[in-house]
This record gives C-alpha cells, structure tokens and sequence, in this order.
C-alpha cells in the first residue's frame, strides 16, 4: 500500500507545515507542545491503517485550526512528482513508520512516564521535519531521507530499550540474547540499512512481540 | 531564581521543575522541555483528543 505517496499524506505534510512554523518559533519561548505532536503520530498512524480518508481528513482540520499562527511562516513548495510516485527513496521509509508505531504502542503499554514518551515524540518529529525538508528541496532530498530513517530507527530501538528497562527480568531470563544484540547493534554503528532492519528484529524476539512488517 | 544542581535535578518530577529553571536536553541534544498548558488547553486537548479517537478508531 502505497502510505507516503499518497494525497492524503499530502493533506498531512500541509498541517504539519503549519506545525513546524509554529514550533520553530515557540518551543524556545514556551516549550514544545508535545500534545499536537502526538495528535500528529495518530493521524499518521491513521494513514498506515484502514482508517477511512474522510475521517483522516476531518481528523486533520481539527488539528490545524488549533495550531496557533506563527510568527514565522516559511512557505513550502512540495515536489510533488516525488511525492506521488512509487520507487523513490521515500517508499524505504514506510517500513521504519510501520516499525516505529507498533515500537510506540508497546511502549505505551508499559510506561506512562512522560518524559520517557516526549523523547521518543521528539524522534518522530524530526523524522518528520527532515521528510518535509526531503520534498522540498530535490538537491537534499536523499540526505534528509536517509537522516529520518536514522530517526525512526533510533525511536524504534528507544521503545524497545525503555520496554526493557521496566521489564528487567526479561534480560536476566534471556541474557545470551540479549548480549547477543547489544554487541551486534555495537558493531553495526554507521553501517548499513539491512543490519539495522535485522537488529529491530532481534529486539522484538527479545521481547516477544510479532513481525508484522516484514 | 535558584539554580539547582544535578542531584537536585534528578531527584525532582519533571512538573515541579519550574519553567526557565534549566532546558532538559534528551542524550541526543534536542530540547525536549515540555510546554505548561493552561487549563483551557487541557480541556481543549481532550476535547480534541475524544474527537480524534472517534475519528480513527
């Protein structure tokens, strides 16, 4: 299924447009809201399901009537040829999205604390802005994608570590595996795609969750 | 306003920290302080919130 390449992924990017004018100019004056930012991650994830487009649609003018106006509007031109064809790099990213919203929601299933929460949140968020920075400039689109895959791999490995972490008998139970991955995500550091896809895997086996991605 | 030190920091919820009084960084360098919502955006937010569960359920 064709998730980022479509129009109402477009619909998306303009609302998140809104948000990143508001949040490059607030969050140092009033903090991040990290509410708006999480409305966003169930409307994408919205997008990734069989959610119907109206409702996705009317999800995201709720959202943008509450973004404030910013005192900063940059206004963004998407190259939509990109955008709306297959077989470019952004087709890579749907299986980091896809990875990171079950990673969320089993995080959200074992812990509640918010600071835990808004690190992840601020992964996803740059995600996003270098995806938007991707269509908006052919010249950088390669190097943005490829730094938000980073981005969601980071948040995906976050959920997982943070799941851990709350469920420390789970390591003392499997600890062979468990050094087992720590070595490997170690020696992986800077290298390629398929490692960091196959180390995602060893976390989920780790924990017990299903693939459903792959 | 008092500057509080690491310890002090660590040892404090996040919701009693007063605003201005240090920017929590995550490992990675992004300010991830969060912003103080008044109480007509937290109703609002729910409001929003309910909205949003019935729309994408």
């Amino acid at each position: 299924m064709p998730y980022l390449n479509s129009k109402v992924f477009y619909e998306f990017l303009k609302v998140y447009s809104k948000f990143f004018n508001y949040d490059i100019y607030c969050s140092l004056i009033e903090g991040r809201n990290f509410t708006i930012i999480d409305f966003l991650r169930k409307i994408l994830t919205a997008i990734f399901s069989n959610v119907k487009k109206e409702n996705i649609l009317k999800a995201l003018k709720t959202i943008e009537k509450d973004i404030p106006k910013s005192e900063i509007n940059i206004v963004f031109t998407f190259h939509s040829h990109i955008l709306f064809s297959r077989g470019h790099k952004l087709d890579e990213l749907e299986f980091y999205f896809i990875e990171f919203f079950n990673a969320y929601e089993k995080l959200i299933e074992n812990t509640h604390e918010k600071t835990k929460i808004n690190n992840i949140l601020v992964e996803f968020n740059n995600a996003l802005s270098h995806i938007f920075f991707a269509l908006e400039n052919t010249n950088t689109f390669t190097s943005n994608i490829n730094k938000a895959k980073s981005h969601l791999y980071r948040a995906i490995l976050d959920c997982y570590k943070e799941i851990l972490i709350e469920n420390s008998n789970l390591i003392k139970q499997n600890q062979y595996q468990y050094i087992k991955i720590r070595k490997k995500e170690a020696l992986n550091i800077g290298k390629n795609e398929d490692n960091k896809k196959e180390i995602i895997k060893e976390y989920k086996i780790l924990l017990g969750i299903k693939s459903q991605s792959s | 306003m008092r500057r509080l030190n690491i310890r002090q920091m660590k040892s404090m919820k996040i919701s009693s920290i007063k605003k201005g009084s240090f920017l929590k960084r995550s490992g990675r360098g992004s300010i991830v302080e969060e912003k103080k919502y008044s109480n007509l955006e937290i109703s609002r937010y729910r409001r929003i919130e309910k909205e949003l569960d019935a729309l994408l359920k």
